[in-house]
């Protein structure tokens, strides 16, 4: 019974896998195995050979009632079948989907810059600045965004790096930099959660729901009218970035990453395979979204890195960005649900 | 000599382990790894208890060459699995896809820092000079170099354990089965082990041949 | 405004297609197209000398000897 929910529990995680990276499962990955009562059947029919070693391996294969005398902690049983899920889930969905989510993104992303070009300022800047980010909230977005590229690199070095690098500069020299990125990658990692974690609990207040976000949907935020669609401190693009990019995938990313680097507390292979999946999968869709984040924060606007640089933007910048929190910050108040329709917008492309 | 076999009798293993002790000791494994196993189903059940001794299996299609990150592995002409240590990342996906478990770790510690795999070699060393000491304290004895077959299926005592090229060792254990009143169709390998469907197709040999209802 | 509405579809339809890119799942080994260190053939040793028809020989006998069956005089 247990068995069964466990297994039950990994095919819907490896659906999970599949529907993040936006992707079909193959036909074959989610076979079950045959039901036990078939083999008995068999046995009983009188079709299943005696004396040769049908019977033996069938039973192996089961992993029931067995015991091996001299196993590893993560050996419990001999023939394990999980781990053909996990190559077919690795091998292919993971490996496919997720290279060319990254891929589609980033092409998207130029298309994007060479249509709509940089955002930049419609009015004049004042010279005036506001503070955006306090420097702890500086410091823990820049080491998340730094241990993120690092382990982002790495990870894709691990993944990719056989079909795109190994090619090109062979299996030594490839053997030596695949060996570099694990240890990095395995020793960057919890700081990466670390920041994770400092990350949440610094923006967690500036990303509740607020009434004006529903206008921002409204209006896909002006990204493509080139409309200024106010907000408060964080807009729903924003948000949607939080919650989905570092509170979930980060988190997830995060800790199924522990439990593949701290194999020490009776993970066993199965264990271990889901973790990778949900790892791999989730850091596909991760990064391919960050190259989102990357780019409106640095190219995409103008403005936009340098208050995170600095911690201060112009009050221009604000008040066409972000308009309820410039008017908060100079003590105006702002009626809670008060998307007003003829707000003054600058339509400017 | 075609492709080079495993294959373990399990009407004959007796659950001595003698075949791990002596693969042990031959290549002097690493402490907390055994490259060979021996597994009992239903220990202890009158008329049902089996054990099987088992190993890498050197597949055909192994899964370890197809998850792996840097492409170490690599097959000899004599079908052998083997693997670079000089290469090898120590990352683990090798013992997450292949069935049997046989690739491991020499230790586990925090951080993933598990050293290099470690896997059976069919006693064939790996990739440095044979019978150099290099290749020894990597890989293990080169046995196959010297003419011999691995040491576990050399010194089993009730010869369940039986190494060799694949015809061969088949022969032998189909002249077993024959007098087992059997006949020794189905051997096990990949598709008894591993295969899709292939209860349904021993099956289905099964009541061809009508052995079965013997 | 319109190009870019226009390559919604377009970039669908490449993430929809980038399925048709999957590849067979496991590796058939091809010898001679592994380009990692090289290893020594079994009969290429100090006991062989290259001599592949000997080691074979040697082989078969060896992989005969575990046959208790052929060793027990025929009835």
């Amino acid at each position: 019974m247990k068995r069964q929910l466990v297994s039950c529990l990994r095919h819907g995680a490896a659906a999970l896998v599949a529907t993040l990276a936006i992707a079909a499962l193959p036909a074959g990955a989610a076979d079950a195995p045959p039901p036990a009562n078939v083999a008995a059947e068999a046995i009983g029919a009188g079709l299943v050979q005696p004396g040769n070693n049908a019977n033996a391996f069938r039973e192996a294969r089961r992993g029931e009632d067995q015991s091996i005398t001299f196993a590893a902690p993560p050996d419990r049983v001999l023939i394990q079948s999980q781990g053909e899920t996990w190559r077919q889930m690795r091998n292919g969905p993971i490996t496919q989907y997720g290279g060319w989510a990254i891929v589609v993104m980033f092409l998207g992303l130029v298309v994007f810059y060479a249509v709509r070009g940089e955002i930049k300022l419609t009015d004049k800047r004042t010279g005036k600045l506001m503070e955006r980010f306090k420097f702890i909230e500086r410091l823990a977005h820049w080491s998340l965004a730094g241990t993120f590229v690092i382990l982002g690199l790495t990870g894709i070095a691990m993944l990719f790096g056989k079909h795109l690098l190994l090619p090109l500069i062979g299996h030594t020299a490839f053997g030596y930099l695949a060996w570099a990125a694990k240890n990095v990658h395995n020793f960057i990692g919890p700081l990466f959660l670390v920041s994770v974690l400092l990350m949440v609990v610094l923006f967690v207040r500036d990303n509740v729901w607020q009434a004006i976000d529903a206008l921002w949907i409204r209006k896909a935020g002006g990204l493509l009218s080139g409309e200024h669609v106010p907000s408060h401190r964080f807009n729903f693009g924003e948000k949607t970035w939080f919650w989905l990019g570092v509170v979930f995938l980060g988190l997830m990313v995060g800790t199924t990453g522990l439990i593949l680097d701290f194999p020490l507390y009776g993970q066993t292979r199965q264990d271990m395979q889901l973790a990778h999946m949900l790892h791999s999968g989730g850091a596909m869709l991760f990064i391919a979204l960050s190259l989102a984040h990357i780019y409106i924060g640095t190219v995409g606007m103008e403005g936009a890195l340098e208050g995170m640089k600095t911690g201060y933007v112009d009050e221009t910048w604000a008040r066409e960005h972000h308009e309820y929190w410039y008017r908060e910050a100079r003590g105006e108040r702002i009626p809670d649900n008060a998307p007003r329709p003829g707000h003054k917008a600058s339509a400017a492309h | 000599m075609a492709r080079m076999k495993f294959l373990c009798d399990a009407e004959r293993c007796i659950e001595c382990n003698g075949c791990v002790t002596a693969c042990k000791n031959e290549n002097e494994v690493p402490w907390g790894i055994s490259r060979r196993r021996v597994v009992t189903i239903a220990d202890g059940v009158i008329g049902k208890e089996k054990s099987l001794s088992v190993a890498c299996m050197h597949c055909s299609d192994a899964p370890c060459m197809a998850v792996c990150p840097v492409d170490c592995f690599y097959r000899t002409e004599e079908g052998v699995v083997l693997h670079d240590k000089d290469l090898c990342i120590g990352c683990g996906y090798c013992s997450y896809a292949c069935p049997f478990g046989a690739p491991q770790f020499p230790q586990e510690g925090a951080f993933g820092q598990r050293g290099k795999m470690d896997k059976c070699t069919f006693c064939a060393g790996g990739p440095e000079e044979d019978g150099s000491q290099a290749e020894f304290e990597k890989y293990g004895r080169n046995r196959l170099a010297e003419g011999k077959l691995p040491l576990c299926a050399e010194m089993c005592s009730t010869k369940a354990l039986l190494a060799g090229d694949a015809a061969e060792v088949a022969n032998i254990f189909r002249e077993r089965v024959v007098r087992r009143s059997g006949n020794g169709a189905d051997i096990s390998g990949w598709n008894t082990a591993y295969g899709k469907g292939s209860l349904e197709a021993d099956m289905k040999k099964g009541a061809e041949s009508g052995g079965g209802a013997k | 405004m319109k190009t870019l509405l226009r390559m919604v579809p377009l970039l669908a339809a490449a993430a929809l297609f980038a399925g048709c890119g999957e590849e067979p799942q496991v590796i058939k080994y091809e010898a001679g197209k592994y380009q990692g260190k090289r290893d020594t053939l079994p009969w290429d040793s100090a006991a062989y000398g290259g001599d592949k028809a000997r080691w074979e020989s040697d082989m078969r006998a060896r992989i005969g000897n575990q046959n208790e069956l052929r060793r027990m005089p025929a009835d």
